[in-house]
């Protein structure tokens, strides 16, 4: 099994990065204010960035900067503005998804490590060749892919591969849902002058999660559009064989306490991978992680209940 | 002077369709490499609807699946080596491994970037352009001003949607198949389903799910001419031949108007055609900065928010 595997955990706040490290992640990712995939309250002001990085350097970690949104091509000059300033404070890895913002990146910024953001949905070898192609570092690969399709991509692939342990998937491929903003859709800019494109999980990350409402047919069938947890536990093993280079753990919009157990828990789990690969008894782990992700699931089922109420309510007016 | 085109999935709609409103024509079905008769799934299906398509003069263009795994690459690269001495006018790709092989391949054609491929950026169609990419169309969610924005600062053309369900999605499985109590693609494709919740509706055709309401943009057509669009396409896929051919018929002579310098290009009968052919009823997309679903405008009872106040407000109210 590779040694050299990261474990990446979630930083929606200050608190949540210190926990975290202190958990045992190798390094955290979190969202510069009004550019990543989630809304404002679980992203970081820029000196909130600086602070982690800080931190993370004194303690020998990593801190990756998601700005993975879809922005506006009108934003391209603000985005670069931002690049300037995080490269000064030696922030050296970012998570973007759009490709022509990971090439200016690279071509202005060469020392600054590009990690294409699932939201980029890259799915297929030739995917992440044409990313490499353009000078990325690491590919977060989307939950959808297997661990057979993973392993073929670290086979012939020369380009990093992060996959997530602990995450949710969506009805449709990430990144390629509109029925959110299709609903509920607001403009909205910050101080800075940045659009938090509300409703869209894909320019502002604020998603209604529409697909977790009653949906039927005409024909009066209830159906199930799928939005569930994404557990990777089985697939650990494999993972470390096949080469992956990182696991991330997502939930930034999580309790920092959760997060910490959350992460606690992978980090033994990993290490004891590492030290005995497949002798690890994976059944004596499972009881723990159920325990883990009621938790994680009740702090989720309030959340969709909060987004889901309020596109209910506009949108009942207006259709 | 424009370009008027739609998807057309198989043989028997390019057989049993007029489609003589259009331009050029995408075959082929991106959303699913499973649907029956699918022409971007058969080389032998490509050549036959390329000879019928030119017979009519018709531009064409191959619409490649638009989410591959790597188990589609080997079928996908085989096709395209097929299909290379076929008097294709372009190739539509929807991922971004796919327009790496169609380079890989030495192939001539002009690429267009599909609706999936998630462009939102000038950056990007600027990075692709270098990479054989002529025409892109961009994300649904882009408003009309950042759409002219992309027109006017990358290199590449532009695709308009100017009517039909929008793409809201796309996924790993079909979702009729799983609710088709054990049936076959073949039986149960081309019946979509239509998802309620409420008062929402969205059409499923499959791996895709579309807008219950249909985009229109007949009455600003004028204005996105005059401001420089000249590429403009009508989703149909899984619509009846009646909609694809009234629909085509109205905005091919709209448009010809519109280029000829007519101001009032507007006719009650085409839009009360329309309007039968649309009972869900129509929106403008994300365009004018709003949800998807509202439509802004004085046709077809839309809100009364004037493109000046559009332009001002940030917020929906």
């Amino acid at each position: 099994m590779r040694k050299g595997v990261s474990l990446l955990a979630p930083g929606g706040s200050l608190e949540m990065a210190r926990t975290v490290f202190a958990a045992g992640a190798d390094a955290v990712y979190v969202g510069a204010r009004g550019w990543s995939r989630r809304t404002v309250q679980y992203e970081l002001s820029d000196e909130e960035i600086r602070e982690i990085n800080r931190l993370a350097q004194g303690l020998g970690k990593e801190v990756r900067v998601a700005l993975n949104t879809n922005f506006s091509p009108t934003e391209m000059d603000l985005f670069m503005v931002k690049m300037e300033r995080f490269s000064s404070w030696g922030i050296k890895g970012l998570i973007l998804t759009d490709p022509g913002a990971m090439y200016l990146v690279k071509t202005h910024f060469p020392d600054m490590e590009v990690h294409v953001s699932a939201g980029a949905n890259a799915i297929n070898m030739e995917d992440l060749r044409f990313y490499k192609e353009i000078g990325v570092d690491m590919v977060v690969a989307p939950c959808n892919l297997t661990v057979e399709e993973i392993a073929d991509i670290k086979r012939h692939v020369d380009v990093g591969v992060e996959v997530f342990l602990h995450s949710n998937t969506c009805f449709t491929y990430l990144g390629k849902c509109l029925m959110s903003s299709y609903f509920r859709y607001q403009w909205h800019w910050d101080e800075a002058g940045k659009n938090h494109f509300w409703g869209s999980p894909n320019r502002g990350g604020y998603c209604h999660r529409v697909c977790k409402a009653r949906w039927s047919l005409e024909d009066g069938r209830d159906v199930h559009l799928r939005n569930e947890m994404f557990l990777a536990f089985s697939n650990l093993p494999y993972y470390l064989e096949a080469g992956v280079d990182c696991l991330k753990i997502q939930g930034r919009e999580y309790t920092p306490d959760l997060i910490g157990e959350i992460v606690a828990f992978y980090r033994t789990l990993l290490d004891d991978l590492l030290l005995r690969g497949r002798e690890v008894d994976m059944t004596a782990y499972l009881t723990q992680l159920h325990q883990l992700s009621r938790k994680r699931d009740a702090q989720r089922n309030r959340r969709t209940f909060t987004v889901l109420q309020e596109v209910v309510e506009e949108a009942s007016q207006r259709i | 002077m424009f370009e008027l085109s739609t998807h057309v999935p198989t043989l028997d709609v390019l057989e049993k369709v007029d489609l003589s409103p259009y331009h050029a024509l995408y075959l082929g079905d991106p959303t699913c490499p499973m649907v029956p008769g699918n022409i971007s799934s058969d080389p032998v299906l490509v050549e036959r609807a390329l000879q019928l398509a030119k017979e009519e003069g018709k531009k064409c263009y191959l619409s490649l699946y638009a989410e591959p795994r790597n188990r589609d690459l080997p079928w996908l690269e085989e096709l395209l080596e097929k299909v290379a001495h076929l008097p294709l006018d372009g190739i539509e790709v929807h991922n971004l491994g796919l327009v790496r092989m169609v380079r890989r391949l030495g192939l001539s054609f002009p690429i267009h970037l599909g609706v999936f491929a998630n462009l939102y950026t000038h950056e990007t169609a600027k990075l692709l352009y270098n990479m054989g990419v002529v025409r892109v169309f961009p994300n649904p969610e882009l408003s009309l001003e950042e759409v002219d924005y992309i027109r006017t600062h990358a290199p590449t053309q532009v695709t308009l949607q100017i009517h039909g369900k929008i793409p809201l999605g796309i996924s790993e499985d079909c979702f009729i198949l799983e609710y088709s109590g054990g049936k076959r693609c073949q039986e149960v494709c081309f019946e979509p389903h239509w998802l309620v919740s409420g008062k929402w509706k969205l059409k499923n055709i499959g791996r895709a799910t579309l807008s219950g309401k249909d985009l229109c943009l007949i009455e600003y057509l004028g204005s996105l001419y005059w401001r420089g669009f000249r590429v403009f396409y009508i989703q149909t896929l899984r619509e009846s031949p009646e909609y694809i051919e009234t629909i085509g018929d109205i905005y091919r002579r709209v448009l010809e108007k519109i280029s000829q310098g007519v101001d009032d290009y507007l006719e009650a009968p085409d839009l009360e055609s329309m309007a039968s052919l649309s009972p869900q009823g129509f929106c403008n997309g994300y365009l004018f900065r709003r949800s998807g679903h509202r439509y802004i405008g004085r046709l077809f009872g839309g809100e009364r928010i004037t493109p000046m106040e559009v332009g001002k407000e940030g917020m929906e109210q």
